[in-house]
């Protein structure tokens, strides 16, 4: 609400009126404009919550019998039979999301940094910035298909971890070197001008002033875009596929297929499970499979959002008064 | 002992400094009085290079410390020799202990007890020691801002410099805090050169012995403080200095 708005408006000054200027029509028009303002924006947002608040709420409650089903969570799926689980979807999402951000976070540091901090303010500049934007706005299906003909087909990957990984990388890192270099401009000025009157190099600068300043913002970035990773189905379709062998993790052989760690195995996510047992699924109880792993993705997005904004805050008072 | 030959400075085409001849004797406070935009910051900015930052910088003349050009050195070693304080504190976001040790610890490897001996030396000579004593650990972020300015002078002073810049260092701060930095300014100035850009008068009166006077990239009048303020001999710094404008 408008503060101070209920105050009686001032008597016109002499001046103003003389040239026929009403104050007080002036400020109960004002006064009336900004709480007009105040009422729509509300409604607005409140509209946007609500909406969203009853999909998660639909999907939390849908999925609610699976959720907390020890079964559901770690057992083998089903191709024709009810009761099955999506053990192997589980640990594949987050196996391919740790690789996604294993090969992707290195690749972005260096990126934002040569961004932010070495690249002259000239036109190759401002190209590499614009096709950086281009690229993240890349439909995910064409970053999976492109994937699926260069990785899996032409360099033979075939349908495997790492040709999902990589894809994913591709739309993970244009977003990542934006969050990133954001983080490194917003470091004060007056913290650059201490480090560089100290006689620090760029790189040192970089490396021990501006990144741990900027952490809590990158740290927050990169945990979000995390969250977009793991939801990510379009771009996995054609390059992890859609099959989950059963994995035994008693198996250390890297070629074998069973074996968790081997990236050249074909390996389905959560969200691409959603994807197939609702595209082609036969099994009697796919409406409540696909409900749960549905539940499952969503409290694994919520849980990075929140784990994003804590970690985010402890290292800011980490930074701010240990 | 800086010695500064007709020295011209652009941004551009924009030129800052017109031709500055100027010597700033050894250990003495030596204040840059003048209106915004005179130049004053401009200068002081060129002796320790950080006007290397800016783009389209373009410079003639030279600047020596103790007979060193400073154009001609590394810029980075150069930094280590002329230590500068902003008028903004800008401690890392790290220790109190950590900020002193930063630049000891790039040199060479800092042993624990020689590392404590800087620390409490520096903040011995930047006056701030008693105040923090019992918080060294803690992030010199979560001090006051006099007392944050006073640990940027200390984190200064750990690599000894034989020259200390201050670019309005008192500006953001409270009176209290200004009054034990111009204290500070005068113990500083026994061991090494002092240069204080400053937009106060009264603060060149207190801590200046010798003043110079920028109007519109030149250098108007230099001499003793005292003289200066007293008895101006060019009409400009006597009209600055009765307020008639800047």
């Amino acid at each position: 609400m408008a503060k101070g708005s209920g105050n009686a408006a001032p008597a016109p000054a002499s001046a103003s009126a003389a040239r026929g200027f009403d104050m007080a029509a002036h400020v109960r028009r004002i006064n009336a404009q900004d709480k007009a303002a105040t009422v729509v924006l509300t409604l607005i947002v409140g509209f946007v919550l609500l909406i969203l608040a009853a999909i998660v709420v639909y999907v939390l409650a849908s999925g609610a019998g699976k959720l907390f089903d020890l079964g559901f969570l770690t057992g083998k799926p089903q191709q024709f039979k009810e009761g099955g689980g999506i053990g192997p979807q589980l640990f594949n999402s987050f196996y391919l999301l740790v690789l996604t951000l294993l090969i992707s976070v290195p690749i972005s540091l260096g990126a934002a940094i040569f961004l932010a901090e070495y690249a002259p303010d000239n036109r190759a500049t401002a190209i590499a910035k614009t096709l950086i934007e281009t690229l993240s706005s890349l439909p995910s299906i064409v970053v999976g298909l492109f994937g699926f003909l260069f990785f899996v087909l032409y360099l033979g990957w075939g349908f495997s971890i790492i040709a999902g990984a990589v894809a994913l990388t591709m739309f993970n890192v244009p977003i990542l070197v934006r969050v990133i270099q954001q983080a490194l401009e917003n470091v004060p000025r007056t913290q650059r001008d201490a480090a560089l009157a100290m006689g620090l190099t760029r790189w040192e600068t970089t490396i021990h002033v501006l990144l741990p300043v900027a952490m809590p913002a990158i740290v927050t970035g990169i945990v979000l875009s995390a969250g977009r990773v793991f939801g990510e189905a379009a771009a996995l379709i054609f390059t992890a596929g859609q099959s989950a062998p059963m994995l035994d993790f008693t198996n250390f052989d890297l070629s074998s297929p069973a074996c968790p760690w081997n990236v050249f195995r074909p390996a389905e996510t959560l969200a691409v499970h959603i994807w197939k047992i609702n595209s082609e699924g036969v099994v009697p109880d796919l409406e409540a499979v696909s409900n749960g792993t549905a539940a499952v993705l969503l409290v694994c997005i919520l849980a990075f959002n929140l784990l994003a904004r804590l970690v985010g805050k402890l290292l800011e008072r980490r930074m701010t008064s240990e | 002992m800086i010695s500064v030959e007709n020295f011209k400075l652009w941004y551009g085409d924009f030129q800052a400094l017109k031709g500055i001849t100027l010597e700033v004797p050894k250990n003495q406070v030596t204040a840059f009085i003048g209106p915004s935009g005179c130049g004053k910051s401009t200068l002081l900015r060129a002796m320790n290079r950080m006007c290397d930052f800016v783009g389209g910088v373009r410079h003639e003349g030279s600047i020596a410390i103790d007979g060193r050009d400073v154009f001609a050195s590394d810029p980075n070693e150069l930094r280590v020799a002329v230590g500068m304080v902003f008028q903004h504190p800008n401690p890392f976001p790290l220790s109190i202990r950590d900020n002193i040790l930063y630049g000891p610890r790039r040199m060479r490897r800092i042993s624990k007890a020689e590392g404590d001996e800087i620390v409490e030396c520096s903040l011995r000579d930047a006056g701030l020691f008693d105040e923090v004593k019992d918080k060294l650990d803690q992030s010199g972020l979560g001090i006051s801002g006099g007392q944050q300015q006073r640990l940027c002078i200390a984190r200064a002073l750990a690599v000894d410099p034989q020259v200390l810049l201050m670019d309005e260092p008192t500006s953001a701060l409270d009176p209290i805090s200004t009054g034990l930095v111009e204290e500070l300014m005068l113990s500083l100035a026994r061991e090494r050169t002092v240069v204080v850009v400053t937009h106060n008068m009264q603060q060149a009166t207190r801590v200046a012995d010798r003043t110079a006077f920028f109007y519109l990239g030149e250098l108007v009048e230099e001499g003793p403080t005292k003289r200066l303020f007293s008895d101006p001999r060019e009409q400009r710094t006597q009209e600055y200095l009765t307020g008639r404008f800047g």
